[in-house]
Parts: C-alpha cells; sequence; structure tokens
C-alpha cells in the first residue's frame, strides 16, 4: 500500500509538497500516478515540487519509473523537482538503476 | 524482499530421465532467501537439467522439490502461474524472440502481466538495459546482437518484473572477462539491494567463487561436493580437486574402442 499526501504551499501556490508513505511498487503504480499527475496538471503556476519519501519504505523499479516520469513532466513544465529523506533501502535502489542525481535527491527536506 | 536465512528451495532426492537415461541422480540441498547458489560442474553433468526442474520446465517427482515448503509437483495451473510471476530465468541462449526488438522483448511480461502505463514500461526498459550495459540498444533486432549481448538482453527481460528468485544458465558464457566481471556485480547488487534470492548455473570457476555463497559441484549427474565457496575449495574429494584445478580427464580417452571405431569404417 502507498498512500500520498499533498499540501500546496507558496505565495501564489506555486509551492507543492507531497509525501509518498508506505510501499512504491508494482501493483501501486498506476494508481499512485494518476494521483500525482492529476495534482500538477491541475495548476497553472507551479514551480517547485518537492516529494518526501522519508515515509517510503520500499519501492521495486516500477515505483522508480513513476519518480523518474514525474520528474520529466515537471521539469517539462519548467519547474523545479526535489526528492528528499530516502531512507538506505531505498537510495540502495536508485543507486542500482543509477537515476539518483536525475532525481536530484537530497538528505533534507528544509527549505531555503 | 525476501527475509533472509529462510529455506526458499529444498531438493531431495531427485532423480531425473530423458527416455531410459537417467540424468539427475539422488540430489539433495537446500537454497535460502537472499543468497546466491551457484551449481558448477562439466558440460553435460545435468547442471541445466536440474534449473529446468526448479523452474517447472520439466516435471519433477513427488517428494523431491519443495518451494518455501510445498511440493511443487502437485502445483496446479494456477500455483505454477504464482511462482513464474516471482521468478526470473536467463535462458543459456538468452531464448529472445526474434521477430521483436531487443525492448519489446524486455516489455513484453511487464504489458502481459501488470497494468503498468506505457510510459512506465518504456522507463522500466531503459533502466534494465542499462542495468546490463546494454543502454541505446532498444529498437535493435536479436539478430543485430552478439551473443553475449543477446544473452545481457535476455537477463534484462528476466529481470523486467524484478524478480523475487532469479536463475540464471550460464551467465558469463560468450562473454570477454570485463564484461563477465560487471555481470557478476550486478548479479550482487541485485542480492544486496532487492534482497533477490539467485540460483546461477555456470563452469566458469572464478565467476562461481566471486559470487557464490553456497555451492554444489555436479558429475554424471550426481553432487559431489555441496557447501560454501570455502568449505568446497578444502574439500579433498579427487573429482572436486580435479575440477577446481582445471585438470583433463587422462582416462576418458578410450583409446581401444576409438581405434575399434575407426576400423569399421567402411572402404567406399
Amino acid at each position: 500500500m502507498c498512500s500520498v499526501e499533498i499540501n500546496r504551499a507558496g505565495d501564489d501556490g506555486d509551492r507543492l509538497d507531497m509525501s509518498l508513505r508506505g510501499k512504491l511498487v508494482r501493483g501501486e503504480v498506476k494508481a499512485v500516478m494518476e494521483r500525482m499527475l492529476r495534482e500538477i496538471h491541475s495548476s497553472s503556476n507551479l514551480k517547485h515540487v518537492t516529494v518526501n519519501i522519508s515515509s517510503l519504505e520500499w519501492i521495486d523499479t516500477a515505483g522508480v519509473a513513476l519518480l523518474v516520469l514525474f520528474c520529466q513532466r515537471i521539469r517539462a513544465m519548467g519547474g523545479t523537482f526535489r526528492l528528499v529523506k530516502p531512507n538506505e533501502k531505498v537510495l540502495k535502489v536508485f543507486k542500482l538503476a543509477q537515476v539518483e542525481g536525475f532525481l536530484s535527491i537530497e538528505d533534507g527536506n528544509d527549505r531555503a | 524482499m525476501t527475509e533472509p536465512d529462510r529455506e526458499l528451495i529444498r531438493v531431495r532426492g531427485l532423480n531425473s530421465f530423458y527416455g531410459r537415461k537417467q540424468v539427475l541422480r539422488d540430489l539433495s540441498f537446500s537454497v535460502e532467501a537472499n543468497r546466491i547458489f551457484v551449481i558448477m560442474g562439466m558440460s553435460g553433468c545435468g547442471k541445466s537439467t536440474l534449473l529446468k526442474h526448479l523452474v517447472g520446465l520439466k516435471p519433477s517427482p513427488p517428494g523431491s522439490i519443495y518451494i518455501e515448503g510445498k511440493d511443487i509437483s502437485g502445483w496446479n495451473h494456477a500455483q505454477w502461474n504464482n511462482y513464474w510471476l516471482r521468478i526470473g530465468i536467463l535462458f543459456q541462449n538468452g531464448a529472445l524472440f526474434n521477430s521483436m526488438t531487443v525492448a519489446q522483448n524486455i516489455a513484453l511480461p511487464l504489458m502481459v502481466h501488470t497494468n503498468l502505463p506505457k510510459e512506465i514500461i518504456e522507463i522500466m526498459v531503459e533502466m534494465k538495459l542499462h542495468m546490463v550495459g546494454l543502454s541505446g540498444t532498444g529498437a535493435l533486432m536479436p539478430s543485430q546482437l552478439s551473443g553475449g549481448m543477446r544473452k545481457r538482453a535476455g537477463l534484462a527481460r528476466a529481470l523486467s518484473m524484478d524478480p523475487e528468485i532469479l536463475f540464471v544458465d550460464e551467465p558469463s558464457s560468450g562473454l570477454d572477462p570485463i564484461t563477465a566481471a560487471g555481470l557478476d556485480e550486478l548479479l550482487l547488487s541485485l542480492k544486496e539491494t532487492f534482497g533477490m534470492t539467485l540460483v546461477v548455473v555456470t563452469h566458469e570457476l572464478e565467476s562461481a567463487f566471486r559470487i557464490g555463497d553456497q555451492m554444489v559441484v555436479m558429475d554424471q549427474g550426481r553432487i559431489i561436493a555441496y557447501g560454501t565457496p570455502e568449505e568446497i575449495r578444502q574439500m579433498n574429494d579427487p573429482r572436486v580437486q580435479q575440477f577446481l584445478s582445471r585438470r583433463p580427464d587422462e582416462e576418458h580417452r578410450d583409446y581401444d574402442s576409438y581405434i575399434s571405431r575407426l576400423c569399421k569404417v567402411k572402404r567406399r
């Protein structure tokens, strides 16, 4: 099971903070993808997206592919994408897929 | 991820035949979860046949193979399907579909068995190709690949569903030493990252000792050694030592029968 929490922030709602919780695996990806993409498509002035995965216990390569797709879409819209606080196990999967640089992974979630 | 140290596969007294010819004789061993189990032995000793039994491509006698404690000989169609969705298989020749591109071959299990959107599958295919060192080859047909590349494409397909258990038949054969070492690293990373269990058939000694947690050495359908790499190295069995030191058989060239066969050739 993977749940998604979404918070709009920023002066004019240009910031989106998402949290993923649970396991982002093959059987969950379609539903999570629809939820995440619906959120970014419903906003015309989205500039900064942060996805907090500190409560994400596990991810498989389908989950990684979803984050790659999401990151691509946001950057294509001219926005910035940050992925913060992966646990050690999840980070290993990003490293095996060699996407940790592309996904702009950060340890902390404090934003200046 | 599977729980480490748990017995995943148990083989007890497995015998196997092709017609009347017995190819496996009383095999017994266990494969623990999150380990690399290596099956070694000379060509024709029954390694690939054993693998066929473990993946269900050859029926097994009752009471001889258990997966997670369940005797596979009594499995129904649904149980086999469930098992096949949890495992990945790399066959000796890669076994790609020649009428499909490399990318289509890798995407096929995901298209058939999951509800994943097309764009997710395309990203996963690129990821798996990159993992096996074949980035940028997705549009090629299998006939355009070398033998070693076909094998790696086959591995990418075996990995497409993130299997819990990966069965690999001769992963390094046909590969140059650098690519083979890279493949060993990948197998170790899969175990470490995904908690994957791997059953690897090989006769490449260096690779076997590099990646194996447990191993068996087979000879003429029998297990002649079973243990950790260190235990295998220390075994005094002459046949095991001959295999490990790569000494050729001296007695296998039956000179008298060779001459007798030569003399039977009729003159034209």
